[in-house]
């Protein structure tokens, strides 16, 4: 027995509520008004100094002051921690067996590893701090805005184009799943299912998408895609936001010195 | 068709890769600033048609030309074409419908301000600002033909073409959109519209096609919508305002309801 409708639909909830989620970015928040160079810019530094971190203390520290600067931002806590649970959640699921391995202690009548236990929390925690980060850019900057910036920090336009079709198509493809989620469940009298009305649910599921995917072209065509994304290039412009952004940065940059060196 | 011809087809075919055939030696042309209709029953090629008409397909078959050349840049015909599709669900494929919005005018260069005084334009007509923000697939299917039509006029097209355009609009906004359409038709768009409902083309058209796979008939709207013969034969039924003046014997016929009410009053 499977059941790939529950998983399925689930799934689209998650990236649905992921998409929906740039509807933030258009609210008059502290880091809507940083630039979105100098947002993108930052967010990767501070992504590697977590992940490279050897210390609970600088992912901690990340992931506290994303929420903060979240908050800050007008950013619904509930919706931003909805959106970046999943992931580390995930991930802890996959090293918490590295917690059991060559047990060397007890604790209330589990033994466990402290060198593992020790690298799975700080696995998570990077993981989390990552997350965060990465969460909070896209919440407060618009995709469109990300893409132009990207293609004036000189990123090759083939890289750019293949993001925002990816993007695009993710997008349209969980409506066409979402459909025909809705219309399976409408037209089922019987809670019964199997492995073989799985696959083929989900080859109709590529076949239709296979079909989508042309008709989204052919839209993008009608509309003036010639092969290379273009967006509205905003001028870069220094502003308040911004270079209180950078403050907040180096300081991050300072504090992950202390601690790793 | 003299200098004023946008798009002269002939002979044109098309057979899908698994062997249906689509359209068959089908004719059309367009002048500057016209309103054309393609009408026909479900599956008589009419989307088809209207995308080789746009440029979007090669047909299998025929010639056509654009501007009066048959080799002209795609990019050249895109800054110049707006295209409706039949499901609004294709065409909004951006993360918000300001993103949507803006996809096609930043594809053609458009400027910044140009677009941000079209899209002022577009909002009193479509009533946009409610939905900016949105993710398309939040939005009823009257709301994504809204947007799916302001994103095809935003580039402020010479020529628009329309796939079933007023299928999911209520009344009042139908109303709305067709004084707009023909508003932007006397400052000079040309018009191509395609669909199977006849009551709205005497209202965006004067002149139609009547397509079943191959063209049956061609001429003045009039012409086309009171040969209840011709119609029928081609699984289309007349509108239901002809019938009954038809039954009256009214000469001419009346095509709209309103036409028919007056004419009733006059007598």
């Amino acid at each position: 027995m499977i059941d790939i409708e529950k998983t399925a639909e689930e799934i689209t909830k998650v990236i649905r509520n992921f998409m929906a989620a740039e509807e933030f970015s258009y609210i008059n928040g502290y880091m809507q008004g940083v630039a979105a160079e100098i947002k993108i810019m930052g967010s990767t530094l501070l992504i590697f100094l977590a992940i490279t971190s050897r210390h609970f203390i600088f992912p901690l520290l990340l992931l506290i002051l994303s929420i903060f600067l979240a908050l800050s931002s007008r950013i619904s806590p509930r919706a931003y921690l909805a959106r970046f649970y999943i992931i580390p959640l995930f991930s802890l699921v996959i090293v918490l067996p590295f917690a059991f391995i060559n047990a060397d202690i007890t604790l209330h009548g589990i033994s466990i590893s402290r060198s593992g236990s020790i690298y799975v929390i700080l696995f998570t925690l990077r993981v989390m701090a990552a997350v965060a980060c990465i969460s909070l850019l896209l919440f407060t900057t618009r995709f469109s805005s990300i893409l132009a910036s990207l293609r004036r920090m000189r990123v090759p336009s083939t890289l750019v184009s293949v993001m925002a079709i990816v993007y695009r198509y993710l997008f349209t493809f969980l409506t066409q799943l979402n459909d025909m989620l809705i219309g399976r469940r409408s037209r089922t009298v019987a809670g019964k299912r199997s492995i073989r009305g799985a696959t083929r649910f989900a080859g109709n599921f590529m076949s239709r998408i296979l079909f989508k995917s042309d008709a989204v072209y052919i839209a993008m065509r009608a509309r003036g895609f010639d092969g290379s994304m273009k967006t509205f290039s905003k001028k870069f412009e220094w502003n308040i936001p911004s270079i209180a952004y950078m403050g907040v940065v180096a300081i991050m940059v300072f504090l992950w010195v202390m601690t790793e060196l | 068709m003299g200098n004023d011809g946008i798009i002269e087809a002939e002979g044109i075919g098309y057979i899908y890769p698994d062997g249906t055939l689509a359209v068959e030696d089908a004719h059309f042309y367009l002048c500057r600033g016209e309103r054309v209709a393609i009408v026909g029953p479900n599956g008589s090629g009419k989307s088809t048609f209207l995308k080789i008409l746009s440029a979007l397909m090669e047909p299998s078959k025929g010639k056509i030309k654009f501007y009066g050349r048959e080799n002209v840049k795609e990019k050249e015909l895109r800054k110049r074409f707006g295209v409706i599709l039949q499901n609004p669900d294709d065409m909004l494929f951006n993360a918000t419908v300001m993103e949507d919005l803006e996809f096609g005018p930043s594809q053609i260069g458009m400027e910044r301000e140009k677009f941000e005084e079209m899209l002022k334009e577009l909002d009193e007509v479509f009533s946009l600002s409610p939905l900016l923000k949105k993710p398309p697939f939040k939005l009823s299917e009257g709301e994504k033909q809204r947007v799916a039509m302001a994103c095809a006029l935003a580039i402020k097209p010479e020529i628009l073409f329309l796939d079933e355009p007023f299928s999911a609009l209520d009344v009042g906004m139908k109303r709305k959109v067709v004084e707009y359409l023909n508003k932007l038709n006397k400052e000079g768009m040309a018009m191509v519209t395609v669909s199977h409902d006849l009551s709205i083309i005497p209202f965006i058209s004067d002149r139609a096609y009547l397509l079943n796979k191959k063209m049956v008939g061609e001429g003045s709207v009039y012409e086309i919508l009171t040969n209840e013969k011709l119609l029928r034969e081609n699984g289309m039924d007349a509108l239901p305002v002809v019938k009954i003046a038809s039954a009256l014997k009214m000469k001419p016929l009346p095509l709209t309801l309103e036409e028919f009410i007056e004419r009733l009053e006059t007598k």
